[in-house]
C-alpha cells in the first residue's frame, strides 16, 4: 500500500499562524480606538473575526475569510461541484459551470459560465457568500478578478491523491460539513485499500496513459492522474516527465513498448483504428488487445476518482475481482 | 526578358534535390529516440531488400513514424511554398502567401466546422469510412474562401487594380474568418476541440492515413500546372497591359492559378494545419538565389519548401524530447528573423 494513504494532514485553520495573529492584533487596535466592545478576541484559538467569519488558508496558500455556515455557494469547477454533492451541501449550491455534469441533478442548477470563462456579472448578481475554484481547470486570472470584486474565493488544489483527500476535507470544513468531509475521505481510503488488497502481489503494469490522441497528450509526473493510476497497480511510462500534460513522442512509446494502453472515453473504441495505423500497430499492447477505455472518472480530482481507480484495477486484473 | 537555359533550371533543381535528400537521411537518424547510424543503415538495407526485421521497435520508429513524417513534412512544405510563390507572382506583391490571403484560415474553418458538426451528422460512428471527410471539409473551406475573396474583390477591367483588391479582400476575409474560428472554438465546450488548438498552429505528428494519396496527387498535379503557367506569369509580372498586348489571357490565367494554389493549400492544410511562414519565406529565398524568373523559381521554391519544413520538423520533434513541439512554432520562430534578414539584405544590396 502506498504511503500516501497514511500521512494525512487535516487542513489547519490559520488561527495559530503568525499572519492571523497580526490580523487579530490589528483588529484589537482598531477596536480599542473605536472604544467598542471586544468579543473575546484575546483567545488566539478563536479564529472568528468580528463579522463572524473564519479565515482559512486555501489550497494555494491564499487567505480567505468565509462565513461559518455559507448559504450561497458557487462552484467554478466540476471536481468542486462533485465534492459538494457528495458532502451533501448541494442545497446551498447556487451556481455551477457548464462543464459540471455529475450527478444528473446538477443539470437543474443555474450555470454561471464555463470553466475557463466564468461570467463575472452573473456571479456577482447571485451574491454568493462563498466561491470555490479549483486548480484543475480554473484560470488564476479569474480567481484574482473575483477576489478583486470582493468575493471570498477559495481555491482548492487537488494536484495529487494526497491533495485530493485534503481538498475534500477542506471543502467540507469551509462549507460547515467537516464531519461529512472526514467521513467521505475515510470511505475513499477504505475503498482504495480494498483495491490494494485485491491486487496485492501482482507485478506492476507498465502502461501508457493517453488523455488525447491527436495530438498525443499524456499526464506527466506532477498530475493527479499519474498518482491515481499507481493505486491501481500501474506504472505510467510517462511518469518521468516534468510538464503537466505534454505532447508525447510516438517514437518513445514504440521504444518503451508498454504492457497496456489506458485511455479515457473516446468516440468509439480506438483499438480497431490503432491496429490499422502505422507505428501503433507494432505496439505489443495493441497486438494483444490491451487497450483499456475508462470512464472519465480518473480525470475528476474529486471523490469520484476512486471509481476510476476501481474500474482500472478491474479491467487490468479481472481475475482478482470475481 | 533574359533567356534562361533549361540546363540551369535542371541544375539548380538537382542540387536542391540532393540537399533535400541529405537532410532527409540525416533527420532519419535524428529524433526523440537515438538510433545509431549503423543500426539505421542496417534497418534501411533490410527494408529495401524486403527483409522484415521481425518486431524491432527501432524499425517501427524508423519506418512507421519517422520516414512517413519526413515525407509528409516535405510534401506540405513544398505545397505551401509553391502556393506562396504563385500568389506572389500572381498578385505582384511580395507579401502574398496562403496565410495572408485567408486560404489557410478558410481551410482551418472547414476543419473546425467539421469537428463540431461531424458528431451530429453521425460521421464519427461511421469510423474508418470517413477518413476523407476531414480533408474534404478543409478543402471546401479553402474553396469557399477563394470564392468569397473573388466576390468581395469584385471584377475590375483594370487588372492592376483587381490584384490589389484581391489582396485586400484576402486580408480582410482572413481576419474575419479567424475571429469566426475563435468564436467557434470558444462557444463549443465539446472536448473534441482541444486537439484543434494544436492543429491550428501547424502540426505534423498526426498519423498518416489513406487521405494522403489524393493530397499528394493534388500537390504534384497542382505544381505541374502552375509550372506550365510560369512563362505567362513572367509576362504578367512585367506589366499586365503589356502581357495582354502579347496575347496573354491575364484574367483567365489569374483565376486558374489562384484556384490551383488555393486547392493545394487546402489539401495540405487539411493534413498538417496551417503552418506559418513557409509560403512567405521560401519564395523570397528562391528569388534571392535564382532571380525572379518563375520558370526557375517554382521548381526551386518547391524544393526550398520541402527542405525548410523538413528541417523545422526535425527540430520540432527533437529539441524537447521525449515531448514534442508543433512544427508551426519552429517555423514561426525561425521564420520571422529570417524574413527580417532577407528584407535587409534586399534593401542593402543592389537590386
Amino acid at each position: 500500500m502506498p504511503d500516501n494513504l497514511h500521512h494525512f494532514h487535516p487542513l489547519q485553520r490559520i488561527s495559530a499562524s503568525l499572519s492571523f495573529r497580526r490580523v487579530v492584533y490589528s483588529l484589537l487596535v482598531f477596536a480599542s480606538i473605536l472604544e467598542s466592545g471586544c468579543r473575546n478576541s484575546g483567545t488566539p484559538k478563536n479564529s472568528q473575526d468580528p463579522a463572524g467569519k473564519i479565515v482559512y488558508a486555501d489550497g494555494i496558500g491564499r487567505q480567505v475569510r468565509i462565513p461559518k455556515h455559507p448559504l450561497r455557494i458557487i462552484s467554478l469547477a466540476p471536481d468542486v461541484t462533485e465534492t459538494l454533492y457528495m458532502l451533501g451541501a448541494q442545497d446551498r449550491l447556487i451556481g455551477v459551470t457548464s462543464q459540471c455534469d455529475w450527478p444528473e441533478a446538477v443539470k437543474q442548477k443555474p450555470i454561471i459560465g464555463d470553466l475557463l470563462n466564468p461570467n463575472y456579472e452573473v456571479i456577482l448578481a447571485k451574491k454568493p457568500d462563498l466561491v470555490i475554484a479549483s486548480t484543475a481547470g480554473n484560470d488564476q486570472a479569474a480567481v484574482m478578478k473575483l477576489s478583486g470584486l470582493g468575493l471570498p474565493v477559495y481555491v482548492s488544489a487537488p494536484r495529487s491523491v494526497e491533495r485530493i483527500f485534503q481538498s475534500v476535507e477542506a471543502i467540507g470544513q469551509i462549507t460547515d460539513c467537516a464531519g461529512q468531509g472526514r467521513q467521505l475521505v475515510a470511505q475513499m481510503k477504505e475503498r482504495l485499500n480494498k483495491v490494494q488488497m485485491r491486487i496485492a502481489g501482482l507485478p506492476p503494469v507498465r502502461a501508457f496513459f493517453i488523455t488525447w490522441f491527436d495530438p498525443l497528450l499524456t499526464p506527466g509526473k506532477n498530475t493527479f492522474e499519474n498518482d491515481e493510476v499507481r493505486l491501481a497497480g500501474v506504472i505510467s511510462i510517462t511518469a518521468d516527465i516534468h510538464q503537466f500534460y505534454p505532447r508525447y513522442s510516438l517514437e518513445q512509446v514504440l521504444v518503451k513498448d508498454p504492457d497496456a494502453i489506458i485511455t479515457v472515453e473516446q468516440k468509439g473504441d480506438p483499438l480497431p483504428n490503432l491496429k490499422k495505423t502505422a507505428g501503433w500497430k507494432d505496439l505489443r499492447a495493441v497486438k494483444e488487445g490491451k487497450v483499456y477505455i475508462l470512464g472519465e472518472y480518473l480525470q475528476h480530482p474529486s471523490p469520484l476518482f476512486v471509481d476510476g481507480v476501481e474500474e482500472l484495477a478491474q479491467k487490468l486484473h479481472p481475475e482478482r475481482f470475481r | 526578358m533574359k533567356r534562361i537555359s533549361k540546363g540551369r533550371i535542371l541544375g539548380a533543381s538537382l542540387v536542391l534535390l540532393g540537399i533535400w535528400f541529405v537532410i532527409a537521411l540525416l533527420s532519419l537518424n535524428i529524433g526523440s529516440v537515438p538510433i545509431p547510424v549503423r543500426t539505421s543503415l542496417r534497418l534501411l538495407g533490410g527494408f529495401f531488400l524486403g527483409d522484415n526485421s521481425g518486431g524491432d521497435p527501432l524499425a517501427s520508429v524508423l519506418f512507421s513514424v519517422r520516414l512517413p513524417r519526413i515525407l509528409l513534412g516535405s510534401l506540405v512544405g513544398a505545397a505551401l511554398a509553391t502556393a506562396g510563390a504563385a500568389f506572389q507572382a500572381l498578385l505582384r506583391n511580395p507579401l502574398a502567401d496562403p496565410y495572408v490571403l485567408g486560404v489557410s484560415t478558410g481551410a482551418s474553418m472547414g476543419t473546425i466546422l467539421y469537428s463540431i458538426f461531424a458528431g451530429w451528422l453521425g460521421f464519427a460512428a461511421a469510423g474508418g469510412g470517413m477518413i476523407y471527410a476531414r480533408p474534404l471539409a478543409a478543402f471546401l473551406g479553402a474553396v469557399f474562401t477563394v470564392w468569397a475573396v473573388y466576390v468581395i474583390a469584385g471584377s475590375s477591367y483594370r487588372a492592376s487594380e483587381s490584384s490589389q483588391r484581391l489582396l485586400l479582400a484576402g486580408i480582410v476575409l482572413a481576419s474575419f474568418l479567424s475571429s469566426i474560428n475563435v468564436f467557434l472554438l470558444t462557444s463549443t465546450s465539446k472536448a473534441d476541440i482541444r486537439g484543434i488548438f494544436y492543429w491550428l498552429i501547424g502540426d505534423l505528428s498526426r498519423p498518416v492515413d489513406a487521405s494522403i494519396y489524393p493530397v499528394t496527387a493534388l500537390v504534384f498535379g497542382g505544381f505541374f500546372l502552375i509550372y506550365l503557367f510560369s512563362q505567362s506569369l513572367n509576362l504578367i509580372g512585367m506589366g499586365e497591359t503589356d502581357a495582354m498586348v502579347l496575347g496573354v489571357e491575364v484574367k483567365r490565367i489569374r483565376t486558374c492559378v489562384y484556384v490551383i494554389a488555393s486547392l493545394i493549400t487546402g489539401a495540405v492544410v487539411s493534413v498538417s494545419g496551417p503552418i506559418a511562414y513557409i509560403g512567405l519565406i521560401c519564395p523570397h529565398m528562391g528569388r534571392m538565389m535564382f532571380g525572379s524568373d518563375n520558370r526557375i523559381l517554382f521548381p526551386t521554391v518547391f524544393l526550398f519548401g520541402a527542405i525548410f519544413t523538413l528541417s523545422a520538423d526535425t527540430v520540432a520533434r527533437t529539441v524537447l524530447s521525449p515531448t514534442e513541439l508543433p512544427v508551426g512554432i519552429v517555423t514561426a520562430v525561425c521564420g520571422a528573423p529570417l524574413f527580417i534578414y532577407l528584407l535587409h539584405r534586399r534593401g542593402g544590396g543592389k537590386q
